[in-house]
C-alpha cells in the first residue's frame, strides 16, 4: 500500500513540479507574461473554448487528418516491412529509399506536397503518412527478420506449410516490433498535423495555435497545445493497453516453480 | 536395413571464397529403437550434422535414408528438439504441445487428447494453461520432449537439449529422459559435448573428431537398463568414461589448436 503510494509519487511528480514552475515563473513576472500566461488564465481559455466548441472542432480536424494518414502509414509500413524482410526483390527495391530517405526530414517536402496535393487535408494526410511509415516499415522489417531461427525450425519440423509459418509464427513473432514501430510514429503523426496546419489554413489545432499567437491571445495559444498534449497522452496510452492485449504473453510473466 | 542410414555425408560451409569443410565423408546407421549419442569438441560439425538430418540445411554430398526413403527437407517423420526449447510464448503449454498435431490436421479432441498424454508422461499436467514465460528451463525443456513426442516422429533428433540447463537439473533431466524413454523406446540420435550424458544415456557413442566431423571411435555402452541414477558410481561406467574420453581429448586439443 505504501509502496503503491510511493511508485505513484515517484512516477507523477514531475507533472505538478512543472505546473508549480510555470505559475512561479508568471506570477512573479520572471518571464513575460505573453510567454507564459498563468495556469488560471490557461484554464479560463480551455473553458471558454471548450464552450464555445472551437477546440473540439479543430481538435476533431486535426485528429482525423493524423488518424488518416497514420492508418495509411500503419496498412503500406506493416505490408512494406514485411515484404521486404520476406523477398529479396522488395529488399533490393525499397532499401536504397529506405537508407537515404530515413534521415531527411520529410516535412521539407511540404510544399512539393502542396503543389501536388493541394493546400486542403490531402497534402497534411499525405505527409503524416510519409513520415509515419518509416518507422513502421523498418520496425516491421526487423522484428520479421529477428524471429528466432529455432521458431520457424520447429514449425517446419512439425510439418508446418510456409502459409502456417507466416501467420502463426513470423507474425506474432514480428508483433512487439511492429507495435514498437507504432508507437514511435503516434506523436509524429500528431507533430507533423499541427505543423503543417500552421502554414496556410484555416482549420485544425495548428491553426488555432498559430492564429491566436499571432493575435496575442497567448492564454488561448496554450489552450490549444494543453489540447495537443491531452490528445498525444491519450492516444499512446489507448495503443499500449492495445499492445498488452494483443502481445499479452510479455505481460506479467512471473516464475512458478522450478524442474 | 537400419531405421537411419546415412552415406558419405559431405558440408562444406562457404563464406566469401573461403570454404570450410565442417563435414567430412560421416556413415552412421542406427538401428529401430537404438539410443546413440554423438560427443565431439565443440566447432566439430555434430549440431550442423543435426540440422542437415532435419532438413534445415542443406549438404554437399552424400546420402541420408530414413527408413528406407531419401530425406528431403524438413518433416515429421523427425522430431527435432532444441537446445533453445523454441517454445512459442503465445502459446499455452497445451498449445504447444498440441500445434504439432494441429498444423498437420488432426481433429481437435484427437490432439488434446494426445498432448495431455504426453504433458502427463513428462509429468507437467498440471501446468498445462500456463505459458512458457512461468517456466523454468527444465520445465521449458520437458514442454518441447512433450511437443516432439506428441507427432509421433520416427527417430528423435536431440541438439544438446540439456546445454541451457544448470548442472543439477541438467542431471536430474537426464533422469527422467532415461525413464522416458524406456517407456516410449523412441529411436534417439542425441548430440552433446557432455561425455557423462552421453554413457548414462546411450546405447553407443559415436566420438566426432575435430572439423572436419568425421568418425573417430564408436564405443557401445553394455550398461544394463533400465539405468539407475547410481550407475554413474560404478567401476564399469569410470571404464566406459575413461574410454571415451581417451578417444575424445586429443580431437578436443586439436579443435584448441585451431582457434589458436
Amino acid at each position: 500500500m505504501a509502496s503503491a503510494v510511493l511508485r505513484a509519487v515517484a512516477r507523477w511528480y514531475p507533472v505538478p513540479l512543472v505546473l508549480a514552475v510555470w505559475e512561479v515563473l508568471s506570477r512573479t513576472g520572471a518571464v513575460s507574461k505573453r510567454l507564459m500566461p498563468s495556469l488560471v488564465e490557461i484554464a479560463a481559455a480551455v473553458g471558454a473554448a471548450m464552450d464555445n466548441g472551437d477546440l473540439l472542432f479543430h481538435a476533431g480536424i486535426s485528429l482525423g487528418r493524423a488518424a488518416a494518414g497514420y492508418a495509411l502509414a500503419i496498412v503500406a509500413g506493416v505490408l512494406l516491412g514485411v515484404a521486404m524482410a520476406r523477398s529479396r526483390l522488395f529488399d533490393a527495391l525499397f532499401e536504397p529509399l529506405f537508407s537515404f530517405g530515413y534521415p531527411v526530414p520529410k516535412i521539407a517536402l511540404y510544399p512539393v506536397f502542396i503543389f501536388a496535393f493541394g493546400l486542403g487535408s490531402l497534402s497534411k494526410v499525405m505527409l503524416i503518412f510519409l513520415e509515419c511509415l518509416y518507422p513502421i516499415t523498418v520496425n516491421a522489417f526487423y522484428g520479421m527478420r529477428g524471429v528466432d531461427r529455432v521458431h520457424v525450425w520447429a514449425a517446419e519440423n512439425m510439418g508446418a506449410t510456409p502459409r502456417q509459418v507466416f501467420w502463426r509464427v513470423l507474425l506474432p513473432g514480428a508483433a512487439p516490433s511492429i507495435f514498437a514501430g507504432l508507437r514511435v510514429a503516434l506523436p509524429i503523426s500528431l507533430i507533423v498535423v499541427i505543423i503543417t496546419e500552421m502554414i496556410g489554413e484555416s482549420r485544425g489545432l495548428g491553426y488555432y495555435i498559430s492564429y491566436a499567437s499571432a493575435s496575442f491571445e497567448y492564454a488561448t495559444a496554450f489552450a490549444g497545445v494543453a489540447a495537443v498534449a491531452v490528445i498525444g497522452f491519450t492516444l499512446d496510452r489507448l495503443l499500449v493497453w492495445l499492445r498488452n492485449r494483443v502481445i499479452f504473453w510479455e505481460r506479467g510473466a512471473a516464475f512458478i516453480g522450478a524442474a | 536395413m537400419a531405421l537411419l542410414e546415412v552415406r558419405e555425408l559431405d558440408k562444406v560451409f562457404r563464406r566469401g571464397a573461403r570454404a570450410v569443410q565442417a563435414i567430412d565423408r560421416f556413415s552412421l546407421s542406427v538401428e529401430e529403437g537404438e539410443f546413440v549419442a554423438i560427443v565431439g569438441p565443440s566447432g566439430c560439425g555434430k549440431s550442423t550434422f543435426l540440422h542437415i538430418l532435419g532438413g534445415f540445411e542443406p549438404h554437399d554430398g552424400g546420402t541420408m535414408l530414413l527408413n528406407g526413403a531419401p530425406v528431403r527437407g524438413p518433416g515429421p517423420d523427425r522430431g527435432m528438439l532444441f537446445q533453445e526449447f523454441a517454445l512459442y510464448p503465445w502459446r499455452s503449454v497445451i498449445g504447444n504441445v498440441a500445434w504439432g498435431l494441429e498444423v498437420q490436421g488432426k481433429p481437435k479432441a484427437e490432439r488434446i487428447a494426445a498432448a495431455e498424454r504426453y504433458l502427463k508422461l513428462v509429468g507437467l499436467s498440471a501446468f498445462r494453461d500456463a505459458y512458457p514465460a512461468e517456466l523454468s528451463g527444465g520445465m521449458k525443456q520437458r514442454v518441447a520432449l512433450a511437443r516432439v513426442l506428441a507427432f509421433e516422429p520416427r527417430i528423435l533428433l536431440m541438439d544438446e537439449p540439456f546445454g541451457a540447463l544448470d548442472a543439477q537439473t541438467r542431471e536430474l533431466m537426464q533422469e527422467e529422459l532415461n525413464a522416458i524413454w524406456q517407456e516410449t523406446r523412441n529411436t534417439v540420435l542425441f548430440v552433446t559435448h557432455d561425455i557423462d550424458e552421453a554413457i548414462y544415456l546411450a546405447d553407443r557413442v559415436v566420438v566426432f573428431t575435430a572439423r572436419p566431423g568425421r568418425i573417430k571411435d564408436e564405443i557401445r555402452i553394455g550398461l544394463e537398463r533400465p539405468r539407475r541414477a547410481d550407475v554413474r558410481k560404478s567401476a564399469e561406467y569410470m571404464a566406459y568414461r575413461n574410454r571415451v574420453w581417451d578417444s575424445l581429448r586429443a580431437e578436443v586439443l586439436k579443435a584448441r589448436e585451431e582457434f589458436k
